[in-house]
C-alpha cells in the first residue's frame, strides 16, 4: 500500500490520475484493523455483536463501549477508530430527536443512515477554501441496525459516504472471514435466539483471544423492546449456550 | 438662573451652545407612526371528518375593509403534490387571515413535504406533517403567520384526520373545526350539527334525566349538505363571506375538489 | 436680561416651559419608510378576449400639491406583460431599477425564453413579501397586466404587503372604490372575459378614468394607456387626453358654501 504513496496523498479531495481518493481509501483501511463486529437482520429483530479487545486485565471491559444507542429504535456498532464513531453518532442522535420534534413520529432506519453518511465527505477543504468541518476522512465503518414500518434493518455505512443495506454483515479485522461464515450460515427463517449463537459463534471464529461473556458484546433491535445491550447475565447465558469445540 | 434654563445644564456652565451638547431627555413616549405588517383579507373556512373522508371548505372571497378585492381567491390547497395543480397530493391545508401569510406559509409546508418525500422515499402521513406544520408556525412566534390553519386528510387506519391551529402552532385532532371571519357564526351550528350538542332524546326524562342524543359518524353527503348550509347561512351574516364556496374531500380514492357559487352581496 | 449672554435671545423657562430639544437627538431608533411622500393614485385593468388594457394616469402628487404632472406610471416590461404601479413614486423608481436589473440578467440568460406577466407578478409579490416582512415596505400597489405562459390574458395585483389576487377587472386605490365597481358591470366573471371586445375594454377603462378625475381629487386629465395582447404585443400610448369632459354635473353639486340655484 505504502509503495503507491504519491502527490496525489496530500490533497485529501483530490483525486489521482486513475480517478481514486486515496485517503477515502486509506480510511478504508483503517477499519481493517478495526475490531470485529457482525450484524444480522431477523425477521424478528435484528442482532448486533461486536469483539471488545481486552489488552489488559487490569482493563474495566464494561468501558469499551463499541455498541451505541442512537435512538430507541436505532442502534449501531462501529468499527475503526472509536473517536471518530462518536461524532457520526451525535449527528445522528440529533438528526432522530429532530426527526421527532419536527414530525411526531420515528426516524427512519434507512434516513438515519443516510443522514450519518452525510457527514462523511464533509472533509478538506472546500472549492472556494473555506473552513470544513474535519481535516480527514471518518476512519470508522457502522452497522446500523434498527426498526421501523419497514421491518428490521441492517445498513453498513462507510467512510467512503457510500451506505449499503446487508441480511447479515462483518467489519473490522475478522471481517472477511466472518461473512464467509455468515454467508454459509445465514438463512431468511433465522431466529433472534438463533442469530445470538451465530453472531458469537462467528465472532469466536475469528478472535485472537478465547471468546467469554466478557469480551464479546451482544445489542438486538426488536419491536417489542427496541434497541438493547445485553446484561452482562444474558450475555453469561448465550455465551453458554455455545458449543463447544 | 437654574431655574431659568433648568432643562439645560450646559448653558449654565459652558460659554458656549452647542447643538451636540442639548440634552438628551426626550419628551416622555416615543412618537410613532409606524408601518403595520399585517392586514385581514376575511372570509372562512371550515373542516369537518367522517369515518373515512375529510373535508375541508373555505369562501372564495378576498377583502381588505369594505372592499372585495376579487371574487375568486382560494384558501384551501392540495400539499405535497406532484405538479402546481397538485395531483397526487394526499393532504389538503386551509389558512384564513392574512393572505399573504397564508400563501407563504402553504408554499412552505408544500415544499417541506415533497423535500421529505425525496428524503424519506415515503409520503408524510397527516400525524407527521401535523407536527411539522406546528414547529413551522412556532418558529415565527414573534413575528407570527397571521393565519388559522386547518389540515386534513386521511391518518395511517384510513380513518378521516383534521387538525386545527392557532397562528403560533398550538393544535390538536379534532372532528370538526371553523376557523375566520364567520367562525363564531358557523362553530355552534357544527357543535350542534355534527357533535349534537343540546340535542336530548324526547321523553328520556325531565331536567338532568334527559338523555344526550349520542354521536355517530355522519355520511359523507350529509356533512356536504352541513357545510354548504353553513356557507350560505355565513354569507347572509357575515359581509366578508361570500362569492363562492370551495370544497376539498378527501378519500381513499384521493381528493376530490367541488365549487358552488354563494350570494355576491 | 442677565449675566450669561450665551443664554441671550433664548426663551425663557419660566415663561415658555423646558425647550423640547428632542428634535436636535442625533441618535433616534433606526426608521425604514413609514409613510409615502410623493404618490401616484389609481391604476385600472381589464382583461378582454385576447388580451389585457391598462391604464393610470400621469400625476405625481406631493400630499394634495399636484407636484409632477408628467409621471409615467405604466412600466413596460416586455412584449408581453406591463407593470402599473401607484403608491410612493421613489419607490416605484426603484421597482424600475429592480425590474430593469431583472430585464438585463434575462436578456443574458441563454435559456432563451423570457418571463411572462405571471412570472412578473411572482417575482414582484416575492419582493415585496420580503420587504413587508423585513417591516422596510414598497409603498406600492402594482397590478401586473399582460399575458401568461399559454399566452392566455394576465391580470393580477401585489401591494406593500404581499398580498395577492387576480381578477377580470382590477383598479387600485380610489380606484378600487370609485371604479371596480364600473368595471365589474363590464366583467364580473372569468367566464365573461371571452365575450368582450378590445373596444369595449378600452372605452370601459376610458370611461373610468373620466370618472376617476372627476372625483379623485389626487388626479389628472393626461394619462398612459396600454393594450397587451398575442396579436399586438405591448402598444403602450404615454400623454393621452381625458375626452369629453362634461362638468355640468358640478352646477347641481350644492354645499360647500354654494347655498342658491345657479
Amino acid at each position: 500500500m505504502f509503495i503507491a504513496r504519491s502527490e496525489y496523498d496530500r490533497g485529501i479531495n483530490t483525486f489521482s490520475p486513475e480517478g481514486r481518493l486515496f485517503q477515502v481509501e486509506y480510511s478504508l483501511e483503517a477499519i481493517k484493523l478495526g475490531s470485529t463486529a457482525i450484524g444480522i437482520a431477523t425477521s424478528h429483530g435484528v442482532l448486533l455483536g461486536v469483539e471488545k479487545r481486552v489488552t489488559s486485565t487490569l482493563l474495566e471491559t464494561s468501558s469499551v463501549e463499541k455498541i451505541v444507542e442512537i435512538d430507541s429504535h436505532i442502534g449501531c456498532a462501529m468499527s475503526g477508530l472509536q473517536a471518530d464513531a462518536r461524532s457520526m453518532i451525535e449527528h445522528a442522535r440529533v438528526e432522530s430527536q429532530n426527526h421527532s420534534f419536527h414530525y411526531n413520529e420515528r426516524l427512519g432506519v434507512e434516513s438515519c443512515t443516510q443522514a450519518i453518511c452525510d457527514l462523511a465527505l464533509r472533509f478538506g477543504e472546500g472549492a472556494d477554501g473555506e473552513e470544513s468541518v474535519m481535516s480527514r476522512p471518518f476512519g470508522v465503518a457502522l452497522l446500523i441496525a434498527g426498526i421501523d414500518e419497514e421491518g428490521p434493518q441492517l445498513y453498513h455505512a462507510e467512510p467512503s459516504g457510500t451506505f449499503y443495506r446487508y441480511d447479515a454483515k462483518a467489519i473490522g479485522s475478522g471481517s472477511e472471514g466472518a461473512q464467509a461464515e455468515l454467508q454459509n450460515e445465514f438463512h431468511k427463517s433465522l431466529t433472534l435466539e438463533e442469530a445470538e449463537t451465530l453472531v458469537l459463534k462467528t465472532l469466536k471464529q475469528v478472535m485472537e483471544e478465547k471468546l467469554d461473556s466478557k469480551n464479546v458484546q451482544l445489542a438486538s433491535v426488536t419491536r417489542e423492546k427496541g434497541f438493547r445491550i445485553y446484561s452482562d447475565e444474558e450475555m453469561a447465558v448465550v455465551v453458554e449456550r455455545l458449543p463447544t469445540n | 438662573m437654574a431655574s431659568l434654563f433648568s432643562s439645560n445644564p450646559t448653558l449654565a456652565s459652558n460659554p458656549s451652545y452647542l447643538f451636540s451638547q442639548a440634552p438628551h431627555n426626550l419628551a416622555a413616549g416615543n412618537k410613532e407612526h409606524g408601518f403595520y405588517p399585517y392586514t385581514d383579507n376575511g372570509g372562512s373556512t371550515l373542516g369537518i371528518t367522517g369515518n373515512d373522508f375529510a373535508i375541508i371548505a373555505g369562501d372564495t372571497r378576498s377583502t381588505s375593509g369594505y372592499s372585495i378585492n376579487t371574487r375568486y381567491s382560494p384558501k384551501v390547497f392540495r400539499i405535497g403534490g406532484d405538479d402546481e395543480t397538485g395531483e397526487g397530493a394526499h393532504i389538503i391545508l386551509s389558512v384564513v387571515g392574512y393572505a399573504a401569510d397564508g400563501t407563504a406559509l402553504k408554499e412552505r409546508l408544500n415544499a417541506i413535504v415533497k423535500m421529505y418525500k425525496y428524503q424519506h422515499g415515503k409520503k408524510m402521513t397527516v400525524k407527521a406533517c401535523a407536527q411539522r406544520l406546528a414547529t413551522i408556525l412556532y418558529g415565527k412566534r414573534f413575528f407570527p403567520y397571521y393565519v388559522t390553519a386547518i389540515l386534513g386528510g386521511l391518518d395511517e387506519d384510513g380513518k378521516g384526520a383534521l387538525y386545527s391551529y392557532d397562528p403560533v402552532g398550538s393544535y390538536e385532532r379534532e372532528q370538526c373545526r371553523a376557523a375566520g371571519a364567520a367562525a363564531s357564526l358557523i362553530m355552534p351550528f357544527l357543535d350542534n350539527q355534527v357533535n349534537f350538542k343540546n340535542q336530548y332524546l324526547p321523553g328520556t326524562g325531565v331536567g338532568h334525566d334527559l338523555q344526550a342524543r349520542q354521536t355517530e359518524p355522519l355520511p359523507l353527503h350529509e356533512v356536504e349538505q352541513l357545510v354548504r348550509d353553513a356557507f350560505t347561512s355565513a354569507t347572509e351574516r357575515h359581509i366578508e363571506v361570500g362569492d363562492g364556496l370551495q370544497m376539498f374531500v378527501v378519500t381513499k380514492g384521493g381528493i376530490e375538489e367541488k365549487y358552488f357559487p354563494l350570494k355576491r352581496d | 436680561m442677565n449675566h450669561l449672554p450665551q443664554a441671550w435671545g433664548r426663551p425663557r423657562d419660566d415663561v415658555y416651559g423646558p425647550y423640547d430639544a428632542s428634535y436636535l437627538q442625533s441618535r433616534l431608533p433606526q426608521t425604514h419608510t413609514q409613510s409615502p411622500i410623493v404618490t401616484g393614485t389609481s391604476v385600472l385593468a381589464v382583461k378582454f378576449k385576447d388580451g389585457v388594457v391598462i391604464a393610470a394616469d400621469n400625476l405625481a402628487s406631493y400630499g394634495s400639491l399636484a407636484r409632477f404632472t408628467d409621471v409615467k406610471r405604466l412600466r413596460p416590461f416586455n412584449s408581453k406583460s406591463i407593470v402599473g404601479i401607484g403608491g410612493d413614486v421613489s419607490d416605484m423608481q426603484y421597482l424600475d431599477r429592480l425590474l430593469n436589473s431583472l430585464d438585463v440578467t434575462e436578456n443574458y440568460s441563454s435559456t432563451g425564453h423570457s418571463l411572462n406577466a405571471k412570472n412578473l407578478h411572482t417575482y414582484l409579490s416575492k419582493v415585496m413579501y420580503k420587504r413587508r416582512s423585513d417591516i422596510n415596505p414598497l409603498w406600492n400597489q402594482m397590478l401586473v397586466a399582460g399575458l401568461d405562459g399559454n399566452d392566455e390574458p394576465f391580470l393580477s395585483s401585489v401591494d406593500l404587503l404581499g398580498t395577492t389576487f387576480s381578477s377580470p377587472t382590477l383598479a387600485t386605490g380610489f380606484g378600487a372604490h370609485l371604479a371596480q365597481p364600473l368595471l365589474r358591470k363590464v366583467a364580473d366573471d372569468e367566464s365573461k372575459v371571452a365575450d368582450i371586445t378590445r373596444e369595449r375594454a378600452v372605452e370601459a377603462v376610458k370611461e373610468c378614468m373620466k370618472v376617476l378625475f372627476y372625483r379623485d381629487a389626487r388626479s389628472l386629465d393626461r394619462y398612459s394607456i396600454a393594450v397587451v395582447t398575442k396579436e399586438g404585443g405591448l402598444e403602450l400610448k404615454e400623454d393621452e387626453q381625458l375626452e369629453g369632459q362634461s362638468w355640468a354635473f358640478a352646477e347641481t353639486i350644492r354645499g360647500y358654501g354654494r347655498t342658491q340655484e345657479a
